[in-house]
């Protein structure tokens, strides 16, 4: 089993200030799925409060190209859980020391135990640091990695979030869906959110003696042809849109935790998305919040060379 | 069906503002009144020895539709706070208050446009049942004493009494020929006086000679430290009066033009009227009555 490779500047620089902080929002440790194409960081509900988080570097674009090796016995995958703020504390070592070069290996060292007996074997992901007058090693205790079994199921799992049949771009609306999210959960613990195909955002809460809902009309429809198959309504009321909708088939609807959605568009800044795009699946058994990044080197593009996407959990009981 | 009323409020910031002051506890009821002057909302503590009230001239807002010659109903007051806080997280639009709904509950609706979306978010309130309260100024005896200053200073000095006063009583004492007024407290942490500064006086009027009454710590600061903060609104005057009893009424006059030129810089948004006059036409009255504790039954015996 061998993984080896070599930041290049713009990897570090998206996993250090985007990537590493945002899951830091979601839970202490993370889980990491390196693969001959490229690298995921994935946190599900072992890691969280039931959220499931999805990241993705291509390899090349995460590390500088032909320093990167990975092998094992099972498709040259492995996997291993870390702890997030160790990661964050080597890759900020690294920085403050202005690192010319930061490589990340996989290694076994000998570790002493107390009470005397034999040292043990234990993996760690060794972070060599070289700059001017600079040679740095930082070794970052990981879990063993995964048997062959656990890495299909950390691969199944990071491709449960299928797409969903459509999705709307929030990312204008932020701040306004913020405001009103964190003021939300004063109320109830939960919501209905509501995707249309017209491109209609409806967020409902109710609580004893209250009910409360707020609509934000004119969102982008993707992929667009959805929207065209989208019928007119003809009421005039949020409430009465919103039935309609459901009632022609052009809505979906999830109930989900206030403080799920909240930490989802809290930490959605932290990597400035072009887009952010949610959908709710097909059968309503979650909410998929998808990022989308322009492309560095074009005008014009997009970028699926990086990729965060977060699955939120429905509750059943609704 | 009945006619609805309809209420517009064009800064839902500062109604929060000043509906905070009276700050009711979670879960306690406040009954508001729609008047053809203006609207009403009220509130009495458990202990029925404290009542707060809001009074918000028909001027105040941007429109005041009231077909029936007045309206009362409960509502659960935080709940009202929870659903004007998510109205106040907007852009500043003007709010559209109905009453009374498909089911005799409180509507609230408000429409905001923007570039290429707009944002439509709407409430109901499920309005409650309630007995009238007893108006304790009902029983109001003349003489009366009262005096005029900032609020904010008598503010500051409840705040410093809180340890003294440790949850127990603080005294308030008038002097009519020294114009001396202080307000004290002791306990088993000590005893502490605060003299208030004469030269902030802004009128004066005592009955008698001297005149002591004591009052539930817990009630005077309910009564004169949920007055906004001074970066919020600047001038809340506050007239302490007593009738011969020692019943109190606080009146903090809370200007919502100040609210008004603190959110042009923030919003621009307008007040709640979206007018320009200035003086106490533009404020909002918040009044609260405390009844004095008896003195002659000391509490720990």
């Amino acid at each position: 089993m061998k993984f080896k490779a070599v930041f290049s500047e713009r990897g570090l620089r998206t996993l250090e200030k985007g990537l590493l902080p945002t899951l830091e929002k979601f839970g202490k440790s993370c889980q990491m799925l390196v693969g001959p194409e490229d690298l995921h960081l994935i946190q599900t509900g072992l890691n969280t409060d039931g959220m499931q988080i999805t990241a993705r570097w291509a390899s090349d674009v995460l590390f500088e190209p032909d320093t990167y090796r990975v092998q094992s016995r099972h498709n040259n995958l492995i996997a291993f859980s870390f702890d997030l703020a160790l990661l964050s504390r080597v890759l900020r070592a690294a920085a403050q020391n202005d690192a010319d070069m930061l490589e990340m290996k996989l290694a076994m060292r000998s570790v002493p135990v107390s009470g005397g007996a034999q040292p043990v074997a234990k993996p760690f992901l060794t972070f060599v640091c070289r700059g001017h007058n600079l040679h740095m090693v930082q070794d970052l205790p990981i879990t063993k990695p995964y048997p062959a079994s656990e890495i299909d199921r950390l691969v199944l799992e990071k491709e449960v979030v299928t797409l969903c049949p459509y999705y709307l771009d929030l990312q204008g609306e932020i701040m306004r869906l913020q405001a009103i999210v964190d003021k939300l959960k004063s109320i109830s613990s939960s919501m209905n959110l509501v995707t249309t195909k017209g491109g209609s955002l409806h967020i409902q809460v109710e609580a004893q003696g209250i009910q409360l809902g707020t609509e934000i009309q004119g969102l982008g429809v993707y992929p667009a042809a959805v929207a065209a198959e989208n019928t007119p309504l003809a009421t005039s009321t949020p409430e009465a849109r919103l039935q309609e909708a459901l009632d022609n088939g052009d809505a979906f609807m999830a109930n989900i935790q206030i403080k799920h959605f909240a930490k989802s568009l809290h930490s959605s800044q932290l990597t400035s998305p072009a887009q952010l795009l949610c959908g709710i699946g097909e059968n309503q058994g979650h909410v998929h919040l998808m990022f989308v990044y322009r492309d560095p080197n074009s005008e014009a593009g997009f970028d699926d060379n990086i990729s965060l996407s977060y699955k939120l959990p429905v509750r059943d009981d609704s | 069906m009945e006619e609805q009323a309809c209420l517009k409020v064009s800064n839902v910031r500062a109604l929060v503002t000043v509906l905070q002051a009276i700050k009711a506890s979670i879960k306690q009821n406040c009954r508001l009144c729609m008047a053809a002057d203006g609207v009403t909302v009220r509130w009495e503590d458990d202990s029925k020895s404290l009542q707060s009230s809001v009074f918000m001239r028909a001027g105040l807002f941007a429109d005041y539709q009231l077909p029936a010659g007045r309206m009362e109903f409960g509502l659960t007051f935080s709940l009202l706070m929870d659903a004007l806080n998510v109205f106040a997280s907007g852009l500043g639009a003007e709010l559209v208050l109905r009453y009374p709904g498909a089911n005799s509950e409180l509507v609230c609706e408000m429409t905001e446009a923007a570039e290429a979306t707009t944002v439509c978010t709407y409430a109901q309130l499920n309005t409650i049942n309630m007995p009238q309260a007893v108006d304790l100024s009902d029983s109001w005896q003349d003489p009366s004493s009262w005096f005029l200053m900032p609020g904010l200073l008598l503010k500051e000095a409840l705040e410093d009494l809180e340890w003294a006063a440790a949850g127990g009583h603080v005294k308030l004492d008038m002097q009519r020929d020294s114009q001396r007024i202080t307000i004290s407290a002791e306990s088993v942490n000590g005893e502490m006086r605060v003299e208030l500064p004469q030269d902030s006086l802004a009128g004066f009027s005592c009955a008698q000679e001297q005149l002591q009454f004591s009052y539930k710590y817990k009630h005077m600061r309910t009564a004169f430290t949920h007055i906004p903060h001074q970066k919020e609104t600047p001038d809340v005057s506050t007239k302490v009066t007593l009738d011969a009893d020692g019943l109190m009424k606080v009146t903090h006059m809370m200007s919502m033009q100040s609210l008004h030129e603190q959110n042009i810089s923030n919003i621009g948004s307008l007040p709640f009227s979206g007018g320009s006059q200035r003086g106490p036409g533009n404020s909002a009255v918040v009044q609260f009555l405390v009844l004095p504790e008896d003195d002659a039954i000391p509490e720990h015996e």
